[in-house]
């Protein structure tokens, strides 16, 4: 090259310009290059809600045990019960264990009827009560108090007995309290009033193909499908099902059952009992609190001769009187008088075969079926269908009920082994198609867990199948879809009954059996006198079974005299009861229970009609809930502090609360089905540090699954690194098209310079 | 003297400077368009020699010194993406086409299959991909599998390292991230989980 200082003035410009450019074009791209390698740590931790499912990643971290933020949370459940109703609080204790500010996302179970109308959000001293709103403002405010750093609780309804609680701003090494609370009716059947509060969700078989586009929407182990589009929302990501149980739960009840109490049990936990006389009593877990892994049942019977009969319950809010009204058919009635004008029937069992149901599920449901089989006398017909993946019948048709007929059904049932997915719409389909012979009553029996989450498309299957048909639902293990069960069984103008335990098989059966094998009342009518405007809420009241009471909610204008008769058809005549206002109480929370009567009798209209999502019926029951305070499906409670919490630049991470394996249920399930996808949320994303000495393996835990043990299995301990991909193919195609345009400028510059100096 | 001389460099050198810068610049954009389209022009030629692979079930380079051949054919319809893998991810594979990890699963199989490809060439549409999206991989024997997109993550490759767990078929796709910076050689990856269905 020439010397630099051989060259004139401009030449030397020319050239420093050139260059100045190149190593500005240069540095300009390592800067943007390094600004963008950057902003990958940040991006890291942002990765969390959804990253790798862990099948075959393991991250490395400089910090062991340095996980996916998890939030500690216990449960305290506060249950008074006025006669047929409960009051319930339950309170949610989240503590943050962690140094970062987190989000907190709880999807947890209720009973299918609650009327959840009260949340208070407790930051220390402080209580703030929540607002209903409609769910999608109550979002919208939700969200903007969590950007602002203030801590804030949204409850909303993901199924009536599915709810998910957001807690935003928690602290690190905060503990943050939220009060949910609802009314409920009780019921009461063959002689018993039962109460049931679930703790943990049992995991739900979802149905259908997964919708790409709304993928990320909820924090649930599942993809969204066509079939359950929510289904992001109503699967909480389940614990090692091998580790310690999570998620304690203490209980207290306080008893006041309007009559002098026979005996008080709970199915599944061992419970203390004090009684304050008669008619009182105060229960408690004998622990002070157990893992939220199966259902807390408790049952009271009256005592001997203190039957309820009747009772109209009132409660009085602004305008309206509203009165739940509980009516046991009195011996007069001639549902007992079976005898010999017994009507021979055809029965069809469903048993749920699918993997949720492995584990003690399956053995209460085989004994519960062989018990009903062995029930059915020769000139009924009978058929079982089977069903996981798809659906089988035992028997081409029904056939009689005869020794041989069910010692073959007998074997056939006593082979089949839980496993696979639950299709239960094959299996409905093929109970409801074949209800062709008519002489008969026909009768179908459903014996499952419930564990689905497309629980609206199957209640509209029955809705439109069930012809002449009844069909009756046998809630299997210590954890059922209650909403699937009751509903289930009102859509199939049948009844439902639990079964939890082996050793509650045989009575929960003979229950069944009688209202299986008596005739039913039905034509059922509320007749008021003196022409007081109510509102009757179920519209059209259901049949109703042995040892059922008629359980409806009325609201008339406050002070009116409520006077009038039950009418009905017992099989042989008209029967007829009168009520009057002398039957009364008053009891908290009526309002509410009228409230959730009337959402539900909307719900089942809509889904009768299909017209579930027409902006009628949504606004229909927006304006119950906004007026009664009740969460929906269309409407959340919010609470918000205030105060702001989060300070500016902190960071805020998620943390969505694992819930246990439940009871009873097969942990190998969990390698083979549902709970391998859990792994997601399981996933641990690490923080890189700038320090490289310490590298380790971490692991996320993984359920032990068999591995073929073939050649390939010694590489199955090598670990691999991740290749370079990328080139400078870009770079230089800048850098190339810089310094060509460099080129041609100067070229240009050089052409037009002046002839001479 | 000095000044004609001067006056003899300046009309010299001036353009030869401005050559140097041009020829500089042609050579920079001329290996840029280089790769960009040897990465796609090869995928062309491998096309028939894959299909006679498939044919004939041997292996078939593209040309005779090609270094590797192709493996596999994946397919994302939605995105219409249509390329044949390599074996192998060294750097000669990869200028030609995504590549298969040697010594982890064959994709369809139990354990984990890793393709890894460029960021600005062939995998430069990882960032398209959307957890649902479907992807369909035929391997030399003719088996097709479908895979479904779980989610994606971006992992520092110095402390990130891949096992060939067996609990699942599953499929890994790797590229360098992020996707527009200028400069290769960055710690940071890109990865797209999917599952055999």
């Amino acid at each position: 090259m020439l010397p630099f200082r051989t060259l004139n003035r401009r030449s030397r410009l020319v050239i420093a310009l050139a260059t100045f450019a190149y190593f500005l074009t240069l540095a300009t791209m390592l800067v943007l290059a390094r600004s963008a390698m950057a902003s990958g740590p940040d991006l890291i931790e942002s990765v969390s809600a959804r990253a790798l499912h862990d099948g075959g990643l393991f991250l490395a971290t400089d910090e062991p045990g340095r996980l996916l933020p998890a939030l500690n949370l216990s449960t305290h459940v506060e249950i008074i019960i006025n006669g047929p109703v409960a009051r319930v609080r339950v309170r949610q204790t989240f503590v943050n264990p962690d140094d970062r500010w987190l989000e907190g996302i709880y999807t947890f179970p209720l009973p299918d009827k609650s009327a959840v109308d009260r949340l208070t959000l407790i930051v220390g001293e402080k209580r703030i009560d929540g607002i209903i709103m409609v769910k999608g403002e109550a979002l919208i405010i939700y969200q903007a108090a969590r950007s602002a750093g203030q801590r804030a609780s949204l409850v909303s309804q993901e199924r009536p007995n599915i709810f998910t609680n957001r807690i935003a701003n928690i602290g690190p090494g905060e503990t943050i309290m939220v009060e949910i609370e609802y009314q409920q009716g009780l019921r009461f059947d063959n002689g018993f009033f039962s109460l049931r509060f679930p703790t943990v969700i049992r995991p739900r078989y979802i149905p259908g193909e997964i919708i790409a586009e709304e993928m990320k929407d909820g924090t649930g182990w599942s993809f969204n499908t066509d079939q359950v589009p929510d289904a992001g929302h109503i699967t909480p990501p389940i614990a090692d099902p091998y580790g310690d149980k999570i998620n304690p739960v203490s209980i207290t009840i306080t008893l006041d059952a309007g009559f002098p109490i026979g005996q008080i049990s709970s199915a599944f936990h061992d419970v203390v009992i004090e009684y304050e006389g008669a008619s009182k009593a105060m229960i408690e877990l004998d622990r002070s609190s157990v893992p939220a892994d199966r259902d807390f049942v408790l049952e009271w019977r009256p005592a001997q001769g203190y039957e309820p009969t009747v009772g109209v319950f009132t409660e009085t809010i602004g305008d309206y009187d509203h009165h739940l009204i509980f009516l046991m058919p009195p011996d007069d009635a001639n549902l007992t008088v079976r005898a010999e004008v017994s009507i021979p029937r055809e029965v069809i069992f469903i048993l749920d075969v699918s993997g949720s149901m492995s584990g003690d599920a399956i053995k209460q449901a085989k004994a519960a079926l062989g018990l009903a089989i062995n029930r059915l006398t020769p000139e009924d017909r009978f058929n079982v269908i089977s069903f996981s993946n798809e659906a089988s019948m035992i028997f081409e048709r029904p056939l009689y009920a005869t020794d041989v007929n069910i010692a073959q059904a007998t074997e056939i049932i006593d082979s089949l082994i839980a496993d696979g997915g639950t299709e239960m719409a094959a299996a409905l389909s093929l109970a409801l198609d074949s209800a062709k012979d008519l002489d008969r009553i026909r009768q179908i029996i459903f014996i499952t867990d419930g564990a689905v989450g497309n629980e609206a498309k199957l209640f509209q299957m029955i809705n439109a199948g069930l012809g002449d048909s009844r069909l009756f639902t046998i809630g299997i293990s210590s954890t059922p879809n209650s909403y699937f069960m009751s509903e289930a069984a009102e859509a199939g103008r049948g009844s439902y009954t639990y079964i939890g335990a082996l050793d509650q098989v045989q009575e929960k059966m003979a229950g069944l059996f009688e209202k299986l094998e008596n005739p039913v009342l039905s034509d059922l009518e509320l007749e008021l006198k003196g022409g007081i405007e109510a509102l009757i809420y179920p519209v059209i009241i259901p049949d109703l079974y042995q040892g059922e009471p008629i359980v409806i909610a009325v609201r008339t204008p406050a002070g009116s005299v409520f006077r009038g008769r039950m009418v009905g058809q017992d099989g042989i005549s008209e029967w007829s009861r009168s009520i009057t206002h002398n039957s009364t109480g008053t009891a908290d929370g009526i309002a509410s229970i009228w409230a959730r009567f009337k959402i539900l009798d909307i719900n089942r209209r809509a889904r009768k009609e299909g017209s579930q999502w027409q902006e009628e019926t949504i606004a229909e029951i927006v304006s119950v809930a906004l007026a009664y305070k009740l969460v929906t499906d269309h409407t959340s409670l919010v609470a918000v502090d205030d105060e702001v919490a989060r300070p500016d630049g902190e960071a805020l991470d998620r943390a969505v609360v694992e819930t246990n394996l439940p009871d009873g249920m097969d942990p190998d399930f969990a390698e083979s089905a549902v709970l391998y996808k859990t792994q997601q949320n399981n996933i641990r994303v690490m923080t890189p540090s700038t320090s490289q000495s310490n590298q380790r393996l971490v692991s996320a835990p993984t359920f032990p699954a068999p591995l073929p043990l073939d050649m390939q299995s010694l590489q199955a301990e090598a670990e691999f690194a991740l290749p370079q991909t990328a080139t400078a193919a870009e770079l230089r195609i800048l850098v190339g098209l810089i310094l060509l345009l460099i080129s041609v400028a100067g070229f240009m510059w050089w052409r037009q310079r002046p002839a001479q100096i | 003297m000095k000044a004609v001389a001067g006056l003899k460099c300046r009309g010299l050198i001036f353009p030869l400077v401005i050559m140097v810068i041009a020829l500089a610049g042609g050579k920079e954009l001329g290996h840029g368009i280089y790769i960009k389209g040897k990465a796609m022009l090869a995928q062309g030629m491998l096309q028939s020699a894959w299909e006679k692979t498939l044919a004939t079930g041997q292996i078939h380079k593209a040309w005779p010194w090609a270094d590797s051949w192709p493996v596999a054919r994946l397919q994302v319809k939605r995105l219409h993406i249509d390329l044949l893998i390599l074996k192998g991810v060294s750097g000669e594979a990869l200028a030609f086409g995504p590549g298969q990890m040697d010594g982890l699963a064959r994709p369809g199989d139990r354990g984990v299959a890793l393709l890894a490809g460029h960021r600005d060439t062939h995998f430069a549409f990882l960032k398209n991909l959307l957890p649902g999206d479907k992807i369909q991989i035929e391997t030399e024997d003719g088996n097709s599998s479908t895979f479904v997109v779980f989610n994606h993550q971006i992992v520092d490759a110095r402390r990130t390292f891949i096992r060939n767990d067996r609990t699942a078929a599953s499929l890994i796709l790797s590229t360098c991230y992020p996707f527009d910076s200028l400069l290769p050689g960055g710690p940071l990856r890109y990865l797209v989980y999917a599952e055999k269905i």
